[in-house]
């Protein structure tokens, strides 16, 4: 199946300066693609690039399998949006704000209500925007992205400025908007929540990707520490010299560094060849936060 | 759910919803109110005195669009930055771009409001004019506003002043899209209006809208009834070229 995002090699630059350098992004349909990066990487210059606001040199952005530029009207359609801080007219109230979106899409009575139910902001529908607080301005960006019920939603920082259970709200959203078929884009600087959330990864550095698949794949291939609690620890050792890794006794538990899960799998497999009993295994990192910086600093 | 691809007319109404408690707006009729009730406050203080030779009407509109000749082009300009100011201090660019309409559709339906709000403002002009003579003739019956009808010279001048605004207003609306900036979109308008005062009498004084609103009310003070003249049709030239410029302005920017 042809991913629902797709971008070609594509390249932007702001007068001399490259911003975006051969950048092939694949968004299977579906998923919820965690966009990450360090500052200036060129995260929202890419969600810009994929909505139209800013025009690559060449036709390199499909989405839905339709080229961005001769398909626009078609693509936004199904498309709704959150870049950086939320659009929301601050002279205007909450439900005013999608009220315009209403009178450009009418889309039932309710509609209105419902999503500011789902974004938590039925309290503060009449209050004007001028007076929200951050989080409640990113909320309504959020409610303003769902209105029309897209097929893709685009979110660039969505959480930011909510408060802990405002960031729980929004990821059991998201999870829920997956499970009805809804593919979501998403860039975010917590990656935490990219880890709770997220089934696919892209990394970018200075306009480059530098990982792209599964979030399981890079986390299985990742180096990690396995810690075994064992009948024979010395046994264990042995083992680990023989698959040539390294570990560390402590009293039961021998502590092994792992390369992957393949290497992994062959280490444990020794072990229960040579009838040593496991009791325990844990496993310790590293976090996404961890791969994060590993991969971004190479 | 994939939705219908927005039509022109929802647009407008989009944008019309989005102008609400924009107070500057209000000035499109607090502004000629104001002038026309200063002016029947003069009349009532006998602080201006009427002409026997002139027509009443005459008389009163003299006052009044001695104010309008000055005041309609900066409120033009006001009105440009205005609605351009909306989108720029709320990032509304970038939603309204990535909508599914085209992006003419958000354009030209502000160029619409903005011409809305313009003529709409001349005939609250036109109206206030009509009751205050109504209202002096009700208190002070010596001025004859009933036995004398409202000159064709004023309907003449309220239209050609509208006419020669679309130049101005579509000057500053492209100013205000590009710069978001009100001494340059709007602080620009009272330098090149002095300007056009000062060179109204120049040869090439016809291409410069700046001066039509002061031409148009001396050409209402010597009686002129032309409804269209060279200057109407340049003036509208000139709005042809920088709406059409700041259409082009809009569809092209990156918006960063």
């Amino acid at each position: 199946m042809a991913p629902l995002i797709e971008t070609r090699s594509l390249s932007f630059s702001f007068g001399l300066t490259p911003i975006i350098k051969d950048l092939s992004l694949e968004v299977p349909a579906g998923s919820i693609y965690g966009f990450l990066g360090p500052n200036g990487a060129g995260k929202s210059t890419t969600i810009k690039l994929l909505l139209g606001l800013l025009r690559p040199r060449d036709q390199r952005v499909f989405l839905f399998a339709h080229e961005l530029n001769r398909h626009r009207i078609s693509i936004l359609r199904r498309t709704g949006n959150l870049i950086e801080s939320p659009a929301v007219y601050g002279h205007l109230t909450a439900r005013e704000n999608l009220r315009f979106l209403e009178v450009l899409v009418p889309f039932g009575k309710n509609r209105i209500d419902e999503v500011l139910e789902l974004v938590g902001l039925s309290h503060a529908a009449d209050k004007k925007v001028k007076q929200f607080s951050m989080g409640m301005k990113q909320r309504l960006g959020i409610a303003k992205a769902l209105y029309h019920d897209p097929e893709l939603l685009i979110l660039d920082e969505p959480v930011s400025g909510l408060d802990p259970q405002g960031i729980r709200e929004m990821r059991k959203l998201f999870l829920r908007l997956k499970d009805e078929g809804k593919t979501l884009f998403v860039s975010s600087h917590l990656l935490d929540e990219i880890e709770k959330t997220c089934t696919h990864l892209g990394v970018i550095k200075e306009g480059r990707l530098v990982y792209q698949g599964l979030l399981t794949d890079l986390q299985a291939s990742t180096r990690r520490v396995v810690h075994l609690k064992t009948n024979n620890p010395e046994g264990v050792f042995a083992i680990a010299v023989d698959h040539k890794c390294s570990y560390r006794k402590n009293e039961a538990t021998v502590s092994v560094d792992i390369e992957n899960d393949d290497a992994f799998n062959k280490l444990l497999q020794a072990i229960v060849q040579a009838n040593i009993k496991v009791f325990d295994i844990e496993r310790e990192g590293p976090s996404l936060e961890e791969i994060f910086i590993d991969l971004t600093n190479t | 759910m994939i939705i219908r691809r927005l039509s022109f007319w929802r647009v407008i109404r989009g944008e019309i919803l989005k102008t609400r408690r924009t107070r500057g707006l209000l000035l499109a009729i607090l502004g000629p109110l104001a002038v026309t009730g200063i002016v029947v406050a003069l009349y009532i203080d006998n602080a201006v005195k009427a002409d026997p030779d002139v027509s009443p009407w005459m008389g009163f509109s003299r006052q009044v669009f001695n104010f309008y000749f000055f005041l309609y082009p900066l409120f033009a300009a006001l009105l440009g930055f205005m609605l351009s100011n909306i989108e720029h201090k709320n990032g509304g660019f970038k939603h309204i771009f990535t909508l599914p309409a085209p992006k003419s559709y958000f354009y030209f339906s502000k160029v619409m409001i903005l011409l809305g709000w313009l003529g709409l403002s001349l005939l609250c002009a036109l109206a206030f004019l009509v009751i205050a003579g109504g209202a002096l003739h009700a208190f002070i019956p010596d001025y004859a506003f009933a036995q004398n009808a409202l000159p064709t010279s004023v309907y003449v001048f309220l239209f050609r002043l509208f006419v020669s605004l679309i130049s101005i207003v579509a000057i500053h609306f492209f100013l205000s899209l590009y710069f978001d900036n009100f001494i340059v979109a709007v602080g620009s308008a009272v330098f090149l209006l002095v300007f056009g005062m000062v060179a109204v009498n120049h040869e090439s004084a016809w291409l410069i809208p700046y001066t039509y609103p002061l031409q148009h009310f001396m050409g209402f003070m010597a009686g002129d009834t032309t409804w269209v003249d060279q200057r109407s049709w340049v003036s509208l030239g000139y709005g042809l070229v920088f709406f059409t410029a700041g259409y082009w302005l809009v569809s092209r920017k990156n918006i960063k």
